[in-house]
């Protein structure tokens, strides 16, 4: 991924940054299916670092936009609808998120029926290898406290604010949602 | 072009115009928000971006505006918003069903629900925080100490495992993976650039983390003040003076608060330090001892609001006799001082002794701003004295650091 820039710029820039900006956000995409997990370490690392200087790490999924020429590169790959895990700027608003996991009302269900009936219009909400392309990086990302863990202690209110794009405050819906699993178990 | 000329017939085929005609007349300034949904229909279908770069770049750039003959650059979703249910319920004809529409619509929004809803949409939430207990903390504590202690930086680039477990410090697998495939120089920049963050409540829960990351790794206590660091909302009763938070002892640090001059103050105690009943309050003493002297050389500063319950011998009530600025040292009070400042440069700065660009040092002269190096000369471990510092600007702070404590404050 060219972006015109090295991650040591980056992290040069942030470290300026925190020092001079109230609020500093970085966005992090990961999942691309040519990134290895040595990548996806390195940008870890940095991650990690950047977050201790006070940065608001947004790690964001790889969106498979239709006009991008990734896509059109891999677009005949065998893709996946995967609903437990959308990427960030596929969620539409419609889903009950929590503790890193995606659950679909059935009031709503219609909608992601026809999304899925229409990869080709809706390509970001798909993805490419969801087995051992997207999930490890995701537990890997989950381990490190980017994203919500089951069973971990989150603090959330107004009194926090920090590092991680997903935050949703759970209504009673919570309870009943299912955490992103195998995408073999069913 | 094509897809632009079909895109305003899509709209119009669903009905959405006919639904949206009936609530938004053109507006005084002329305003079309029939062909503002057009042209955000048009922009998602065909290539989908964020609203500031349809407005700067895609509608500039496409025949969008020749289509509709229309600037649209004022454009604004929010008037559309409004009318959210009443669209989820209309019967709009033919193609879309309404609840198709309504996720068209929401989807085209990223303002609708900032926080506090039951999902992530657009704006991304931000109120998600991990207690630091439950991570793994190795890599921040290894770059840490480093950007404290040279040497332990040159063991790190070295060998980083070793490094780490020659401090105690305990990485997991993946931590250890991670220093392990990260090139020396990449290990040097970050110990570098990594930084406490300066004040700012936004980010008061990375400040604490780093704070007591610092203390758990450097075996010092550190004390922020809510004045400088915004720390107010870490703990929502920390309006108590000198309450204590000491959960596991063998866990981290020990956090205490009080309240000094109006402004919370948090101090971080590693166990070690905390083992000893007298040294925070010994910290803290000497920090009311140096406020006082600064408060009492300013007509109508405020004064001392508040002293710890156990106050050291020789206080006197709520207040402690200001001793001269070359022997601010309490007795019993083994903290030595270091000058700095509360600047993004703070902890990178301390260990040699050094203000950043942005300090002016005792003397008046002023470090290097413009090429961000500490001006070692220009300020000087002062051992066991305390001496006030005063950095320009509104945010006053002084830093005060030593084997023992690391502090800051606003004047």
């Amino acid at each position: 991924v060219t972006k015109g820039f090295t991650a040591e710029q980056a992290l040069e820039v942030l470290s300026e940054a925190v020092g001079i900006f109230p609020s500093v956000d970085a966005f992090y995409m990961w999942g691309f299916p040519f990134e290895s997990m040595a990548d996806l370490q390195e940008s870890l690392l940095q991650m990690l670092v950047v977050r201790a200087m006070g940065v608001r790490i947004l790690p964001s999924l790889l969106s498979l936009l239709p006009q991008t020429a990734l896509y059109q590169e891999i677009r005949d790959a065998v893709q996946l609808f995967f609903p437990g895990l959308f990427p960030e700027y596929m969620l539409t608003g419609h889903e009950v998120c929590a503790d890193g996991g995606v659950t679909i009302a059935d009031e709503h269900r219609p909608i992601y029926d026809f999304i899925r009936d229409n990869p080709r219009v809706f390509p970001g909400f798909f993805h490419v290898d969801v087995k051992h392309n997207v999930l490890p990086k995701y537990r890997l990302l989950q381990q490190f406290g980017f994203y919500p863990k089951p069973g971990r202690k989150e603090l959330t209110g107004s009194e926090i604010e920090c590092c991680g794009a997903h935050s949703p405050e759970v209504g009673s819906v919570a309870a009943s949602v299912a955490h992103p699993a195998d995408p073999d178990s069913g | 072009m094509g897809r632009m000329l079909a895109g305003p017939r899509a709209v119009e085929s669903t009905g959405l115009d006919d639904f949206w005609q009936q609530k938004f007349m053109p507006s005084r300034k002329g305003t079309n928000w029939i062909n503002v949904l057009k042209t955000l229909v048009c922009y998602r279908l065909i290539d989908p971006g964020s609203e500031w770069r349809l407005h700067r770049h895609w509608f500039d750039q496409s025949a969008m505006g020749d289509l509709l003959d229309e600037d649209m650059r004022i454009a604004d979703l929010d008037k559309l918003l409004a009318h959210k249910t009443e669209l989820q319920s209309a019967a709009l004809p033919r193609t879309l069903s309404p609840s198709t529409a309504a996720w068209y619509l929401h989807s085209m929004s990223a303002k609708e629900e900032p926080s506090g809803s039951t999902t992530i949409v657009g704006g991304r939430p931000m109120r998600r925080a991990v207690e630091v207990s439950d991570l793994p903390q190795g890599v921040e504590r290894i770059l840490t100490l480093a950007a404290l202690n040279q040497r332990f930086r040159t063991d790190l680039l070295r060998d980083p495992i070793a490094a780490a477990q020659s401090q105690g410090i305990v990485l997991d697998a993946v931590e250890s993976s991670l220093l392990r495939a990260a090139r020396p120089e990449q290990l040097a920049a970050m110990a570098d650039r990594i930084v406490i963050p300066r004040s700012s409540d936004r980010r008061a829960f990375v400040k604490t983390v780093s704070a007591s990351i610092v203390a758990m790794v450097t075996g010092k206590a550190i004390m922020l003040c809510s004045g400088c660091t915004g720390m107010d909302t870490w703990r929502r009763d920390a309006a108590t003076p000198l309450g204590s938070d000491t959960g596991n002892a063998d866990a981290g640090p020990v956090q205490q608060w009080m309240d000094l001059n109006g402004y919370t103050c948090y101090l971080y105690l590693p166990t070690a330090v905390a083992a000893n009943p007298t040294l925070g309050h010994d910290v803290m003493a000497a920090l009311h001892a140096m406020l006082a002297s600064t408060s009492s050389a300013r007509a109508g500063a405020p004064s001392i609001v508040r002293s710890v319950p156990s106050p050291p011998s020789g206080d006197a009530g709520h207040s402690f006799a200001a001793p001269a600025p070359s022997s601010m040292r309490l007795p019993g009070c083994t903290t030595r001082v270091a000058l700095g400042c509360s600047c993004s440069r703070m902890n990178t700065s301390f260990p040699r002794q050094g203000a950043c660009g942005k300090c002016v040092p005792p003397s008046g002269r002023a470090g290097s701003r413009s090429s961000g190096k500490r001006s070692d000369e220009s300020i000087s471990l002062t051992g066991a004295q305390w001496r006030p510092w005063r950095a320009p600007g509104a945010l006053s702070c002084a830093m005060v650091s030593s084997q023992d404590v690391i502090a800051f404050w606003r004047e």
